[in-house]
């Protein structure tokens, strides 16, 4: 069989390929070894049971998982084992950067609103802009905009945090970003009901509570999910322009005994 | 059901790991086999679900592993149980006899009474 048409060879070297870029070049050479000791006893055990060898080797790859799937599981526990605290043993590294990062986003923010609603209204701080200066800006007949910091953080900050915190943790999980982001927004949104109704009033802790389950979750899931797969491209193509220097050949996964 | 043998419902796969290599250390292609070779195929892993258990089981300090490196290019994982590992695969088992006897009888029971 040409090497280059066999099957577990075509497995392999695919598997590789999903591989790169996600885990560290020596573990990366392991891994696939690793596959390819696994898929060889498999070979072995049905060519003993007396399926031809051709017919064993395309048997044997398609009941394996798909290089596809078994790349992100195994680049999910690298990534996991690549740094050992107790924090990240517990509760595992990809949920506690989500949590970290969305987290103090809305501990912040909780914090302002609190600040907003119960601090008098003269208190509020205004921008340095006079209502002439901003009658330029904006002409009648627009709504008066109302430029104070305060406006600005109530409103920005919420609509504009979820694309940044989701695209921030896709970048630092580089596998399984959207489903941490999704465990983790899971458990702010059911405390933000609880919390948001204990420090807000009753109203604005339910508005707050449902915002974040309407537009914070799809939002931060969904660009968490393009940014880490955008990642993985780059970290791919960072490792495969590394890859065109002499030392970094895997001659030893090219060599499948036929 | 007590509810500290709860977990018993989602404990089949941890525990069929933790009593192949109850009896020997093995790479993670051997645990697949093993298990296959004892349920007659009824029951296998692949490796996309088998090595996440393991890695899982790790973690939790019941199973280590030890990268071996060979000359011919197959660097593969040995998985050994630990003595947490042992000690938590022996009540694990023993709760999980507890609890089949407990529906066989039940299924038993109510076979009986049909008519």
């Amino acid at each position: 069989m040409n090497p280059k048409e066999h099957p577990i060879q075509a497995y392999l070297a695919q598997l590789s390929e999903e591989l790169r870029g996600l885990v560290p070049e020596r573990e990366r050479v392991h891994l696939v070894q690793e596959q390819l000791f696994w898929l060889e006893r498999r070979l072995r055990d049905a060519v003993l049971e007396g399926t031809p060898y051709e017919e064993a080797c395309r048997k044997v790859v398609a009941r394996h998982d798909s290089p596809k799937v078994l790349a992100r599981r195994l680049a999910h526990e690298s990534y996991e084992d690549a740094i050992d605290t107790p924090i990240y043993k517990l509760l595992g590294r990809a949920n506690s950067t989500a949590a970290v990062i969305f987290g103090q986003a809305n501990l912040y923010y909780l914090l302002f609103l609190q600040m907003k609603v119960y601090l008098p209204p003269s208190a509020a701080l205004k921008s340095s802009l006079s209502p002439a200066q901003l009658r330029e800006v904006f002409p009648e007949p627009l709504p008066f905009p109302d430029l104070s910091w305060w406006f600005l953080m109530t409103v920005g900050f919420p609509v504009v945090m979820p694309w940044v915190l989701g695209w921030l943790c896709g970048r630092m999980i580089p596998v399984g970003a959207s489903s941490a982001v999704a465990r983790v927004m899971a458990l702010i949104v059911l405390s933000a009901f609880v919390l948001g109704s204990a420090l807000l009033p009753q109203v604005e802790g339910i508005l707050y509570a449902l915002f974040l389950l309407v537009y914070w979750l799809p939002v931060g899931i969904l660009t968490a999910c393009l940014s880490s797969s955008l990642r993985r491209k780059a970290l791919r193509h960072k490792t495969e322009a590394m890859d065109c220097r002499p030392s970094a050949s895997h001659a030893s996964i090219q060599e499948f005994p036929s | 059901m007590r509810k500290r043998e709860g977990f018993l419902l989602n404990a089949g796969p941890t525990m069929m790991i933790l009593a192949i290599l109850r009896e020997n250390a093995r790479y993670g292609v051997d645990i697949a086999r093993e298990l296959e070779r004892i349920t007659t195929s009824e029951l296998s892993f692949q490796p996309g679900t088998l090595y996440p258990m393991l890695h899982h089981l790790q973690k939790q300090g019941l199973v280590t592993s030890v990268w071996e490196d060979p000359e011919g290019g197959r660097a593969r994982r040995m998985y050994h149980l630990t003595e947490k590992g042992r000690a938590e695969a022996e009540r694990m088992i023993g709760a999980w006899g507890k609890y089949t006897r407990a529906v066989d009888r039940v299924l038993q029971e109510t076979q009986k009474d049909e008519p």
